[in-house]
């Protein structure tokens, strides 16, 4: 066993899944096909850039200058939609209920005539569907104090609030990494790799399934000079797949899209590479632990199916429980959103080569297992 | 073979079949569980943030001892040094600055506005940077008027009206009540349409003869019914024990319910039919997950997609549930008020089930019997 030999197979390994994939029909549509519909579905859901014409229903009790004046500003903020105005807040609330709206404004009687101890202005908003309740419900509650600030105090300036979509009355606010606050930048960059983590994952272990026999790997190791080199050579095409639509997808965000990163777009684009190695070590190790195609495929769906969950990205995993953050730390893609919206910030060097280091521990570590259980299992008589 | 024989032979495949045992029932059970665990804090915690208190005065001590006092932030540092806080946000260390500039006081006092406080966000975590502005809003906000009333600076004729927030159907605007109403939906949808499409995908790859119109009734039926059975295990059991807004109309879900898995379980059948293998089925729809949740609607409004792609969302049996039951469960909506997803779901079911019935006719038709001897994978002694 010589390490020409070793990179001979791997190399022959690579050509001859190559082979394999072009010549199967579905193995090729899952890598070429299913990647360009999940992202385009993704693209297309996300071209608005934020949410927008957020539908609200007006409950208007006044009707006078004041009342006027809110209902007028609440018309005019692209964030909202008026859909309706109404007497009755019940008919309001069924509208909510409907999802014909997203919230409700209640104008008291006497309002802007009335002191802080009066009846308030009321916003109602469900945060069932909380994205879109909580960014219905800011913008609302900046246009209305702001309309009523105009009318009682002079001083309340709201700058860079409209780009948070907070109420912060009098502080100037920044957001760094994304500037305009675009849900589309955000979830963009979550997305994309998510989906193709899992699509990696699946083909991963569908490729090296194949090399079942009779529910183990002992046949093919046995009749592989090299059965670590060839595996890795066969997962290669897959992991320059996910390499390649992330790829895709980034030059999707920054080039056509036109957000920016501060930090290396290779660096991320490296990371990715990483992340599928990675996913493409977790696939062959639960491929081996298992030895079912079904069991392992199951066993991706865990891992990288609700790995976006388990990243922090939305609901930060800091105050979860001790399960969720052991968890969030052993999967890959946690460390590969980590090192992607660090180079989206332009962070410096510590935290990518600590991000870098916890994604190459799973081809050394997951891998290195899969592939000895695999290599060991032809040593066995 | 009569529907009843259908309808019991189908259970007992599943029950005895552990790759389908896993799918349809197992998954169920784990997701439960597994899927919320992240988000089971509900809010963010101790986010940190570095001030900048060029000011030292009362009042930017009050804030920072008052942001230090919130669950959602805590205040990792707190220095005069532009500079240094920057480099805690390259680091990774703080995910926000925080500046109560020179004179801020000073400001507040001569009616300057806020006295030129600014908030520099780690915006690439959206949805973190609005949980700390909201804090840093709340508190800086709650610290001034507290200052200001102390110092008689705030006049009454200066107050506007207050504006009432009411949060409507999770009231805490807790993250896991927010996403796993929704998730839940997608989990019910998608191990339901593993298990029927690794069924018909099976079947299939052992050479079984297609099924006729009443034994494929009685298969619907029997994978209708576990898809009914898991969806009232999560929403009564489970919602339960995770203490999430529930049954809010229990007539409409019981009516919602076999809609919906109804609806599945056909497509999953239906499905099955067009795969050699049942691990085929799984391969092409194990990555689906993903996309169909966001397509559900839930982070994304369906309002706010291109029509073809919100029509292409619908047809997916998730999204209709998903806006069923979360308006049932958690809204406690009238039938009429659930109207629209209920009646997608009925014709969803019809339409699945029809092209469920007629495949496997036509498959029927075609059918060159052959012995079947390969067992179905995974099945208990086979």
């Amino acid at each position: 066993m010589t390490p020409h030999g070793a990179l001979r197979s791997l190399s022959a390994a690579c050509g001859e899944e190559v082979s394999r994939i072009l010549a199967t029909r579905l193995d090729l549509l899952l890598l070429t096909l299913m990647p360009l519909v999940l992202l385009g579905s993704m693209a297309a859901m996300l071209w608005g850039g934020s949410p927008h014409d957020l539908r609200t229903v007006i409950v208007d009790r006044d009707g006078g200058s004041v009342a006027r004046a809110i209902v007028r500003n609440i018309a005019a903020n692209r964030a909202i939609k008026i859909v309706g105005t109404t007497p009755s807040l019940d008919d309001a609330m069924a509208m909510i209920r409907r999802e014909a709206a997203v919230a409700a404004v209640v104008i008291p009687r006497g309002v802007g005539t009335r002191n802080a101890r009066g009846a308030p202005v009321e916003i109602f908003y469900q945060t069932v569907f909380l994205s879109t309740g909580a960014l219905a419900s800011t913008s609302l509650r900046v246009v209305i104090s702001t309309t009523l600030a105009d009318r009682q105090v002079r001083d309340a300036a709201l700058g860079g609030v409209a780009a948070l979509h907070t109420p912060l009355p009098g502080v100037q606010v920044t957001l760094l990494g994304n500037p305009t606050a675009s849900l589309e930048w955000y979830l963009g960059l979550l997305l994309g790799p998510a989906i193709l983590h899992l699509l990696i994952a699946v083909t991963c272990v569908g490729s090296v399934g194949l090399l079942l026999d009779d529910k183990a790997f002992a046949a093919f190791a046995r009749r592989s000079p090299h059965p670590a080199a060839t595996l890795i050579g066969r997962l290669t095409p897959h992991v320059a797949a996910g390499t390649m639509w992330t790829t895709v997808w980034l030059l999707w965000l920054t080039l056509a899209r036109g957000y920016r990163a501060e930090g290396s777009l290779a660096l991320i684009v490296a990371g990715a590479l990483l992340l599928f190695v990675a996913t493409a070590a977790v696939a062959l190790l639960l491929l081996a632990a298992t030895r079912e195609v079904s069991t392992a495929l199951s066993g991706a769906v865990i891992i990288a199916g609700s790995a976006l969950a388990y990243s922090g990205t939305s609901l930060p995993i800091t105050g979860a429980g001790l399960f969720p953050r052991i968890w969030s730390d052993l999967l890959p893609l946690t460390h590969f959103l980590t090192l992607q919206m660090d180079q989206v910030l332009g962070v410096s060097a510590a935290p990518v080569a600590r991000a870098v280091a916890g994604l190459l521990l799973y081809p050394l570590v997951a891998g290195g297992i899969a592939l000895w259980l695999i290599v060991r299992a032809g040593r066995r008589v | 073979m009569t529907f009843r024989q259908a309808y019991e032979r189908t259970l007992l495949t599943i029950v005895r079949t552990r790759d389908l045992m896993a799918v349809a029932i197992l998954s169920v059970l784990l997701y439960a569980f597994y899927y919320p665990a992240p988000y089971g804090h509900q809010t963010a915690r101790a986010l940190p943030l570095v001030v900048v208190d060029q000011d030292d005065s009362d009042l930017s001590r009050a804030i920072v001892t008052r942001l230090d006092d919130t669950r959602a932030v805590q205040v990792v540092a707190r220095t005069g040094d532009m500079a240094q806080a920057r480099r805690l946000v390259q680091a990774r260390r703080a995910e926000a600055i925080l500046l109560l500039p020179r004179g801020g006081a000073g400001a507040i006092v001569a009616q300057r506005g806020a006295g030129g406080m600014a908030l520099w966000l780690n915006g690439t975590y959206l949805l973190r940077a609005e949980g700390i502005g909201i804090s840093v809003a709340e508190v800086a906000g709650d610290a001034l008027a507290a200052w200001r009333a102390q110092r008689g600076l705030d006049r009454r004729d200066e107050i506007a009206p207050p504006i009432l927030l009411h949060p409507l159907f999770n009231t805490t605007s807790g993250y896991r009540d927010y996403i796993f109403p929704s998730v839940a939906s997608i989990i019910l949808q998608q191990t339901l349409l593993f298990a029927c499409a690794r069924l018909v995908a099976e079947r299939r790859r052992r050479g079984e003869r297609p099924p006729g119109t009443v034994e494929a009734v009685g298969i619907w039926a029997a994978c209708a019914t576990i898809g009914c059975l898991a969806a009232l295990f999560y929403f009564g059991f489970v919602y339960w024990v995770q203490d999430i807004p529930r049954m809010g109309n229990p007539l409409g879900l019981a009516l919602a319910v076999p809609a919906f898995a109804a609806a599945v379980s056909a497509l999953g059948l239906w499905l099955g039919g067009f795969f050699a293998d049942g691990d085929d089925a799984l391969k092409v729809l194990l990555p689906t997950s993903v996309p169909l949740v966001f397509l559900g609607g839930f982070a994304w409004p369906l309002d706010q997609m291109p029509g073809w792609l919100a029509t292409f969302a619908w047809l997916s049996p998730a999204t209709g549930g998903m806006h069923a039951f979360v308006r049932l469960n958690q809204m406690g909506a009238t039938l009429a008020e659930t109207g629209w997803p209920l009646t997608i779901l009925a014709i969803l079911a019809a339409v699945y089930g029809g092209a469920f019935m007629v495949a496997s006719r036509w498959r029927r038709a075609g059918f060159a019997a052959r012995p079947s001897t390969a067992p179905m994978r995974g099945q208990d002694g086979g």
